[in-house]
């Protein structure tokens, strides 16, 4: 269970990539919205912002912690700032080009109004996305590389897509049917199958790579696993609402709330496990 | 809708669900040239460290223990190689070395290579 402790930047790390995760996801779904009801959403521009904000923060976080790294290279709990020159090395690095390349997309995919230049946009943030984690070590050249960016697109419109509803439901910012709400519903459930079934795929080839794998990384894995199960009886329940003739908003919007708490702290530990060794 | 599944889309599920959504892992370090806790005749002109994959070719270091401080050695990377320049370290009995390498996905990894001279 060390692996939680050698690692100094773990957790910004992690809260990195969930910032930037989460400003996708919130750029996928308004773009799912905006394509079901054929018009701009009621606050598009605070969405967008919130997106943007995010997305900047991400960056910056991740930035930051590899440049702190790079500057105390061995004394991993001291936390001497970087002078100009490893800043310039960090950004020099594939790993701080795919996060650069990430805040140009995200500018593109937040501000514009063509909606061909968000989709650009978001999936160029999609693919920075890949290319600074580990299956984009090999390039684009690689299987892996677009395994990972198939399963992240579908884990982005998912979400994306839960948040904004969860945002319209509870706000009462957009008005939501019950044709609405079953759009979604037919949507997630084959959406969900792909990212367990991606999932799936990248684990076994990690299985193949890696073999035993560190008890950290297992306790996650159980963590992660629980909370996906989390999510799927929560998406049942909802499902089995939508079927009856007269459904309770409350009683749905309970059922979304809890489905959000665990997408949140999926997404959490999601961010965690990209951060630890797996042995 | 998914409760009249036919059987065997449930157990597909049930068996998603029990393997691991999981990330890739980090290089590694797989072997050094010289091995670790090896004594050898003559101090080595170089080092060189071999990971599994490759590792960022611009933010690495490495130290040697030597006259009571740390001294940055040069060193270079070449696709999973890192290679240690010694010839300015001098001549010592043991050589400890202190190295830090970054992998593509902003990973560190460090660690600490020992080896002696008759």
């Amino acid at each position: 269970m060390s692996a939680f402790l050698d690692h100094a930047h773990l957790l910004d790390g992690a809260l990195a990539r969930v910032a930037a995760y989460m400003a996708l996801s919130l750029l996928t779904g308004v773009w799912l919205w905006q394509r079901r009801w054929r018009r701009l959403l009621r606050h598009d521009i605070y969405y967008r912002l919130s997106a943007f904000a995010l997305g900047v923060l991400g960056l910056l976080i991740a930035l930051s912690s590899v440049a702190l790294e790079a500057a105390t290279p061995f004394s991993s709990g001291s936390m001497e700032f970087p002078n100009s020159e490893e800043v310039t090395q960090v950004l020099n690095t594939s790993f701080g080009i795919a996060w650069l390349m990430y805040g140009a997309f995200l500018l593109m995919a937040a501000m514009s109004k063509s909606r061909w230049l968000v989709l650009v946009g978001l999936m160029g943030m999609l693919l920075s996305m890949v290319l600074s984690s580990h299956a984009g070590d090999g390039g684009i050249g690689q299987l892996i590389f677009w395994i990972d960016f198939f399963h992240l697109g579908c884990v982005l419109i998912w979400l994306g897509g839960l948040t904004l509803m969860l945002v319209f439901r509870l706000s009462g910012a957009e008005k939501t049917t019950k044709g609405d709400l079953q759009f979604f519903s037919r949507l997630a459930l084959p959406v969900f199958m792909l990212i367990l079934g991606s999932g799936v795929t990248r684990a076994v080839f990690q299985y193949y790579e890696e073999g035993v794998l560190e008890q950290a990384y297992i306790v996650m894995l159980i963590i992660k696993i629980g909370l996906v199960m989390g999510v799927i009886a929560c998406a049942w329940q909802l499902r089995c609402k939508l079927q009856q003739t007269d459904v309770k908003a409350s009683a749905y919007d309970n059922g979304v709330s809890l489905e959000y708490f665990f997408a949140i702290l999926l997404l959490l530990v999601t961010g965690l496990l990209t951060q630890l060794p797996p042995n | 809708m998914l409760a009249k599944k036919p059987y065997p889309m449930k157990i597909l599920l049930i068996v998603m669900l029990l393997c691991p959504l999981s990330s890739w892992g980090h290089s590694k370090l797989v072997t050094t040239e010289p091995a670790n806790g090896v004594v050898l005749d003559t101090p080595p002109k170089l080092v060189t460290l071999n990971f599994n994959k490759p590792i960022e070719p611009k933010l690495h270091r490495a130290e040697v223990w030597s006259g009571g401080v740390w001294r940055v050695l040069p060193s270079e990377v070449g696709g999973n190689v890192l290679t240690i320049d010694l010839k300015e370290s001098g001549s010592l009995s043991e050589y400890k070395i202190r190295w830090s390498v970054m992998s593509p996905d902003g990973h560190r990894q460090r660690g600490l290579l020992r080896f002696f001279v008759k």
